[in-house]
């Protein structure tokens, strides 16, 4: 048998036959697969948030008879952490900004509705 | 008039700007190609069938790394090889069944002299080789004379890629020889 003979029958040859389902199990994983609602980073930050409430509320049940003291500890710890990261007159600012928001959103922009008078 | 079928490259940009039809195009166009190639390398549907799914995942996830103007048939060929390749180490590792560079042994002498026709007993003959040379005489008649190609697939030197193809011809001749000259008999 010569190269070209051997090629020829080489490239006759037909190629294997792939089982029937296989395009959809391909196409099933690939584009018609259900698109997830979350992205990863936000799983990851759901995740989190959700380990620390869950710790969080063990944290308050498991100490129930000095709650205030643990609440206490949880409000401090927050306050420092939040205070390492500011200087003290941005808390002026924010203090002000959250008294101005609470007192703007008592003012009522609406005219008086008047009472329905029946001729 | 016949509608010019879509490039690969046009097929790929479609599918990167969300056609789930572009991709499945693509797959219509290789599925029956990287099955072939994944078959014969690891020898077992199922095997090959997983093999083929997880490379086409794998490109679909990474499409947007492709790099313009390269062949997606030598893109797809190597996901689908490398994939065939961590099949064989697993296979290897669990059980000593199978070595990669070790002819089958149900494929011997005797069933070669089964094999009726002419492409049967080619295609026996093939699955007799060795797993390097079968998986280079497949690409060969997969992609054709491009060394090029078969060389990036199989990640190997151009020179050992034409090597091995010799000793292939080689052994497949040999064998194909062997069997008419015992039918002469």
């Amino acid at each position: 048998m010569t190269d070209d003979e051997l090629e020829r029958a080489l490239f006759a040859l037909p190629l294997e036959e792939p089982p029937a389902d296989l395009r959809h199990r391909i196409l099933g994983a690939t584009v018609y697969r259900p698109r997830m609602i979350f992205r990863t980073a936000e799983v990851w930050a759901l995740g989190t948030a959700l380990a620390v409430m869950v710790w969080l509320s063990w944290y308050v049940m498991t100490g129930l008879p000095n709650l205030g003291v643990k609440v206490g500890f949880i409000v401090s710890s927050l306050v420092a952490v939040i205070g390492a990261a500011m200087p003290g007159q941005t808390w002026l600012w924010l203090a002000l900004g959250i008294t101005a928001a609470i007192w703007i959103s008592q003012i009522s922009f609406m005219p008086a509705r008047r009472p329905i008078v029946d001729h | 008039m016949e509608v010019p079928a879509l490039t690969d490259d046009a097929l790929i940009a479609s599918a990167l700007a969300g056609s789930g039809d572009a991709f499945g195009t693509l797959v219509e166009r290789y599925e029956r190609a990287v099955y072939h190639l994944a078959y014969r390398t690891l020898r077992d549907a199922e095997e090959a069938k997983d093999a083929t799914q997880e490379a086409f995942m794998k490109a679909y996830r990474a499409l947007n790394t492709f790099r313009p103007g390269a062949k997606f048939s030598t893109w797809i060929f190597t996901i689908v090889y490398h994939a065939c390749c961590d099949r064989l180490a697993r296979r290897k590792r669990w059980s000593d069944a199978e070595l990669p560079d070790r002819a089958d042994p149900a494929a011997g002498p005797e069933a070669l002299a089964e094999a009726s026709d002419d492409a049967h007993r080619l295609r026996a003959a093939i699955e007799a080789l060795p797993e390097k040379y079968r998986t280079v005489i497949t690409l060969f008649h997969l992609q054709g004379k491009q060394y090029d190609e078969i060389a990036t697939v199989l990640d190997l030197p151009m020179g050992t890629v034409k090597t091995h193809l010799f000793r292939a011809k080689e052994l497949l001749r040999k064998a194909l020889g062997d069997q008419i000259a015992e039918r002469g008999r």
